[in-house]
């Protein structure tokens, strides 16, 4: 990443004398580059990075990913790239790309104190399934447990899945997702029945108008921005309002540009909802066919430990929805007066009345775009309710530019977290394990004896790591994410949990990031181009691509360490006889065999996987197991979504060869179509002729209007702690930056966080800009500098630091308050103090 | 620690000769030989003064028609400061 | 990792510089080429050489200069750089170039503090007003931006960013419905810090600082902007009072016309 000052001084020596001596010193960049277009092998692929699925093409040669561009034709970007996509090819080259199994030994053992040291798969797995078969012997299922990704491909994170919730029984798997999108989740489930967003891309060229909430387009979905942009250029008289707690890039294009005080989106939204309803511009046939009204229960707490004194103070309990009349709806929102709106956010009133007269206007088609501002809330799946609230009295939903959407940060966000379902209370497509006949469902799909998988919702996220800390969850694997630098309060729950002698942390991840430093056992793992995968994007586009090279050294997907260690455990030691005694056939194997050789996964030969020009691929995992597993996963998840009689309709795919052969399709995917916009007749063929509009997910095909009010943030500044923090991205690096920061270009364009202050709260502090400072919360303190000027600029009170820089822990400041719906962390809002390092 | 630049121009005949005598010295590197017999060279020596020694023994060995120093840096800190 | 900021090293450069004149004076045979090396260097600046906030014009900068390396010891950052024999500028003055350290623009500016002698003019007070250099696009086919992808790194990491540096939005006709974003360096505030060059992604930077003379076209003294003029002029007409003749044209405006304007 960088060179020594003795190298470069070197160089220079090199130069003088060689200018001296009447000759030159070739540069070995200008000769690799000459040469560099020859015999490249091109094939499809996804972007590994953000939600918005860019399709890539990527060149190979001599078994090395040696260049890619963006794909002229995929319809998401038409071979354009952000610049960390324009970098996808260095990303698997770090120079510290882990290679061999490393576990902490002392004089030749597993010691929970000792040093790293390179040990065999063998041996990894031996100490590995010794420390789960003692935590299962001793504590039972819900001692052991998992964290994954929407990094995962989408047959990695079935298979995790599968062997957590049906193999060992323990629904003590979840994603990183739960950090990011769970309470988008916990919304759509709310209003529609159903997950993932009734709209697609195409809304940006359809839209008149666009409303960003809590989202920074700008530089964290920058190709869909650029779509944006293009629209607010080329289209008269279309308006881009962006809302935030601090001005950031994308306020560039705003016509209407808000700052608000934090988490106070509540009272603006219930405002616009009673803007609408005091000029009756409300949709009154949309709602009269279409829409429940209902309320939910109020002052529910903040999600943290039990023994915290604001949830001892919390009223309420849960997400219990109670049906209320239009009239009570409105009665709920009167209050909601545009004083009242001002007064709570600080946004002058002339701008909230022009963004609530534009979502009035029925001549206006409006997309709303969000992310983490809306999801990372104590009150996050209430926000993004009370945003459907407005497009659903509008009826600005579900049709070519009226369109509420929720943009994801992860590539298989949707495709993997949230189809697969690898959350702790999720089944694959949209099944619950709390639903009796959606256990019923997977066991017969899956041939398990009925009970096999346990009724109760696992540990999400952050309970996870309560739970290490407690020593009750013993036994923990993580794959494809970087939680100890992302997950909140890293000092008080995170690490004492990984380090509590009590428990085995093994992480598996293709370089030693924070997460992997602090395990037991870290696994090399394959990344990328170096296994078969898929993704599923925001706009529920299903992407696939080949292995294009082989991982290096020992390192193996997390598809074949997931099935690997499951041949570790006989059916035996992790059933109970009851279940045995209703499938005598599975006695004596192992859950290997069980889920994996069940006649399902393993029904497709191995076979010579070509593209159309007769290029032929490797695929490691079928030469290891002696059957075309991806296709095999792919094939039984479909028994999920897309044969006759499943649970839940809405989320059909089109075979696994179709998608090999396609720059990925939407579902449902349906007598060969994809689908752009669903619920609305002619769009989606779920919906019955004549009915206009169907929301199927719902027994009654209604979506609800859920009233929840403006309640305040679990931590707010005050005279010890005196500012809010906002945590973030930067553009250049991909959440904790542990593939952008390995680099050069990008580490040079973006190298260490700072924290974003106002210049007078500087100047209040004595602070000069690039000072050294020390952020402090009441859970841990950060060194960092002061920017005062550049991209972010934060309203007095407030201060944003990205978290991207390992060597500055954001998450040690974070307070792990979480929505109490949907678990996920609000990392917008905690008290801080800066002060002199 | 001390850096030099410096062009050796040896007689082409000997030229890998040459070469391969003062690579075998300490911290020499070469970086360039020219088809007449001229090789960039850099010196880099923790200790100041034995580059000076080795640049003064490199007009021992034969087939060295001259040498010309081009280059010095020198600084009296030790390792570990970077330029990115 | 990075750049650390290190008083230590700047401090480290004058003293080095001393010692490396001493050094090569001494070095048998090596006379010959310092004064070579001097009589070359003579007046001229390399393009990629970059003079502290506050110094004038190359030639009056020098006459000013006295070398005493104080505005490189007072950098808090490793930028500036006392020049020895090795490099093309003058030695013993100070100068930094914008790919390897840039300027960070302290707000205090305390290299001009340090100056003893004006050739860092002390009326600097306010580093948004220094003018090292001017930043240029320099390669509009190799700029990623120019292609439709989304870099900008030169316009985030501008500290005058939206004033120096803006993005200038435009249709990609190629895509049919994405946005074109043109980094746009306005030259009148520019402080020519170099953030922009060091960030540039691409192998060989395609946004580059230079001094201000190399960097700047001048237009000819025989021809004014007519719409700069008449905005100069308080939006009125150089050549007031001149009347134009309405138009015949029927009373109703046929379809295609509507909103037309002659």
């Amino acid at each position: 990443m960088s060179i020594t000052r003795r190298d470069f001084i070197k160089t220079q020596a090199a130069l003088a004398a060689a200018t001296a001596a009447g000759t030159t010193l070739a540069g070995t960049s200008v000769q690799a580059s000459s040469h560099i277009d020859d015999d490249i092998r091109w094939d499809k692929g996804a972007c590994r990075f953000c939600g918005t699925g860019c399709g890539v093409l990527v060149g190979t040669k001599d078994g090395r990913v040696v260049a890619t561009q963006g794909d002229p034709d995929a319809p998401v970007n038409k071979g354009l790239n952000c610049i960390k996509g324009y970098f996808l090819s260095k990303i698997m080259y770090g120079k510290d790309r882990l290679t061999m199994p490393l576990l902490r030994k002392k004089n030749g053992e597993f010691h929970k104190e000792g040093q790293f040291e390179e040990v065999s798969w063998d041996e990894a797995f031996d100490v590995m399934a010794t420390k789960w078969k003692e935590a299962l012997k001793k504590k039972g299922p819900t001692s052991v447990g998992m964290f994954g990704s929407g990094q995962w491909t989408v047959w990695e994170g079935y298979t995790a899945s599968k062997f957590m919730k049906a193999g060992l029984r323990s629904n003590n798997i979840d994603p990183n997702a739960r950090h990011c999108m769970a309470s988008a989740v916990g919304a759509f489930m709310r209003a529609f029945g159903i997950d993932e967003p009734m709209g697609c891309y195409d809304d940006l060229e359809h839209a008149d108008a666009f409303v960003l909430w809590g989202a920074n387009m700008a530089e964290m979905h920058p190709i869909l921005w650029s779509r944006l942009t293009d629209t607010r250029l080329t289209k008269p008289g279309c308006e881009v309002h962006v809302l935030s707690t601090f001005e950031h890039r994308s306020f560039e294009l705003a016509d209407n540009g808000m700052i608000f005080t934090p988490q106070t989106d509540l009272a603006i939204l219930n405002y616009i909802a009673n803007y609408i309803i005091e000029n009756k511009a409300y949709n009154e046939d949309f709602i009269g066919k279409h829409v429940n009204f209902t309320k939910t229960v109020t002052d529910i707490g903040y999600g943290l430990r039990p023994e915290h004194p604001l949830e001892k103070a919390k009223t309420g309990t849960g997400g219990k929805l109670t049906k209320i009349s239009f009239e009570d709806y409105a009665a709920s929102v009167a209050e909601y007066t545009l004083d009242k709106a001002h007064e709570l956010s600080g946004v002058p009133k002339d701008k909230l009345e022009r963004l609530a007269k534009l979502y009035a206007d029925p001549n206006k088609k409006i997309s709303s775009y969000w992310t983490m501002g809306f999801n990372q809330h104590t009150r996050g799946v209430w926000v993004n309710g009370l945003l459907y609230n407005v497009h659903l009295l509008m009826g600005k939903i579900s049709e070519p530019g009226n369109s509420p959407f929720s943009l994801t940060g992860q590539p298989s966000a949707c495709g993997t977290a949230r189809e697969v379902g690898t959350f702790a209370h999720r089944l694959p497509a949209d099944l619950v394990v709390m639903k009796e006949a959606h256990r019923d469902y997977a066991e017969k799909i899956w041939n398990l004896p009925k009970g096999t998988i346990p009724p109760k919702p696992g540990f999400h996220a952050v309970l996870q790591h309560r739970k290490l800390k407690d020593g009750v969850l013993n036994a923990y694997w993580v794959q494809c994410t970087n939680n100890m630098q992302a997950a909140p309060n890293m000092n008080e729950e995170g690490l004492p949990g990984y380090r509590n002698p009590e428990n085995f942390i093994a992480v598996s991840d293709p370089y030693p990031t924070v997460t992997a430093m602090a395990a037991d056992l870290i696994l090399p793992t394959a990344m990328w181009m170096e296994k078969e995968g898929a993704y599923g994007n925001a706009e529920r586009r299903t992407q696939f691509w080949r292995q294009q090279v082989d991982a290096p050294g020992e390192a193996q997907s997390d598809m074949w360490q997931v099935m690997e260690f499951a041949k570790r455990f006989k059916i035996e030691e992790v059933w109970p006889e009851e279940l045995l005694a209703q499938k005598p056939e599975h006695r004596g194997k192992t859950v290997y065999e069980v889920l994996y050789e069940n006649g399902q996964v393993n029904k497709f030969p191995v076979e010579t996987i070509t593209d159309n020009a007769g290029n032929v691929y490797n695929n490691s995992e079928s030469k290891h197991f002696g059957y075309y597993v991806q296709k095999g996963m792919f094939e039984e998840y479909r028994m999920f979504n897309s044969i006759p009689g499943v649970p839940k309709k809405g989320h059909e795919m089109a075979p696994f060869e179709t998608y090999h052969n396609a720059r990925g399709l939407r579902w449902p995917v349906i007598d060969g179509k994809e689908t752009l916009w669903r619920f609305r007749e002619g769009y989606d063929p779920h919906v019955e002729a004549g009915s206009e509009v169907q929301f199927y997910g719902k027994p009654d095909k209604k979506a609800n209007i859920i009233f929840a009010p403006y309640e305040p943030a679990a931590e707010s500044p005050d005279n010890e702690y005196d500012l809010w923090l906002s945590t973030g991205r930067v553009l250049e690096h991909w959440h904790s930056g542990s593939m952008t920061r390995r680099v050069p270009e990008l580490y040079r364009a973006y190298p260490d966080a700072k924290v974003y202050m106002h210049p007078e709260d500087a100047k209040a502090r004595g602070f000069k800009r690039g000072q050294e400072v020390m952020v402090q919360s009441r859970r841990g303190e950060v060194k960092t500098r002061v920017e005062t000027r550049g991209r972010n600029k934060p309203p007095m009170g407030l201060v944003y630091m990205p978290w991207f820089d390992a060597g500055q822990l954001v998450n040690k400041l974070t307070l792990d308050a979480t929505d109490p719906l949907s678990k996920e962390t609000d990392f917008k809002k905690c008290a801080v103090r800066v002060v002199r390092a | 620690m001390s850096i030099t630049g410096l062009v050796i121009h040896a007689t082409p005949d000997h030229t890998a000769a040459v070469q391969s005598s003062i690579e075998a010295c300490k911290g020499v590197e070469v970086h360039k030989v020219t088809d007449d017999g001229r090789m960039v060279v850099t010196i880099d020596n923790p200790d100041d003064g034995a580059a000076a020694d080795t640049f003064e023994s490199f007009k021992d060995i034969k087939g060295v028609l001259s040498t010309s120093l081009v280059y010095t840096h020198f600084e009296d800190h030790g390792e570990g400061e970077h330029v990115s | 990792m990075g750049e650390q900021s290190s008083s230590h090293s700047s401090a480290q450069s004058r003293r080095r510089f001393l010692g490396n004149i001493a050094r090569a004076a001494g070095g048998a045979g090596a006379l010959a080429l310092v004064v070579g090396l001097f009589a070359r260097q003579a007046q001229t600046l390399p393009a990629q050489a970059l003079r502290p906030p506050g110094a004038g014009p190359e030639a009056d900068f020098l006459a000013a200069c006295i070398r005493c390396g104080l505005c490189v010891r007072d950098c808090p950052y490793p930028t500036l750089s006392l020049a020895d024999m090795s490099s093309d500028v003058p030695v013993g003055t100070p100068f930094f170039v914008a790919r390897k350290v840039p300027c960070e623009m302290c707000d205090d500016i305390p290299c001009v503090k340090a100056c003893p002698t004006a050739a860092l003019d002390p009326n600097l007070t306010n580093i948004d007003d220094a003018d090292m250099g001017l930043a240029v696009l320099v390669d509009e086919e190799t700029c990623l931006n120019f292609q439709g992808l989304r870099c900008d790194v030169c316009y985030r990491v501008c500290p005058v960013i939206d004033i120096a540096i803006t993005l200038e939005i435009s249709h990609n006709t190629r895509t049919k419905k994405h946005a074109v974003f043109i980094p746009t360096v306005h030259s009148d505030k520019c402080t020519g810090c170099g953030k922009c060059e060091r960030a540039c992604v691409l192998e060989t930077a395609a946004i580059r600082v230079f001094p201000r003379h190399l960097a700047k076209g001048r237009i000819g003294e025989h021809y004014r902007l007519g719409w700069e003029e008449k905005a100069k002029h308080g939006g009125e007409s150089l050549a007031p009072g001149l009347v134009d003749l309405p138009d015949r044209l029927p009373d109703q405006l046929p379809d295609a016309l509507k909103g037309w304007k002659p």
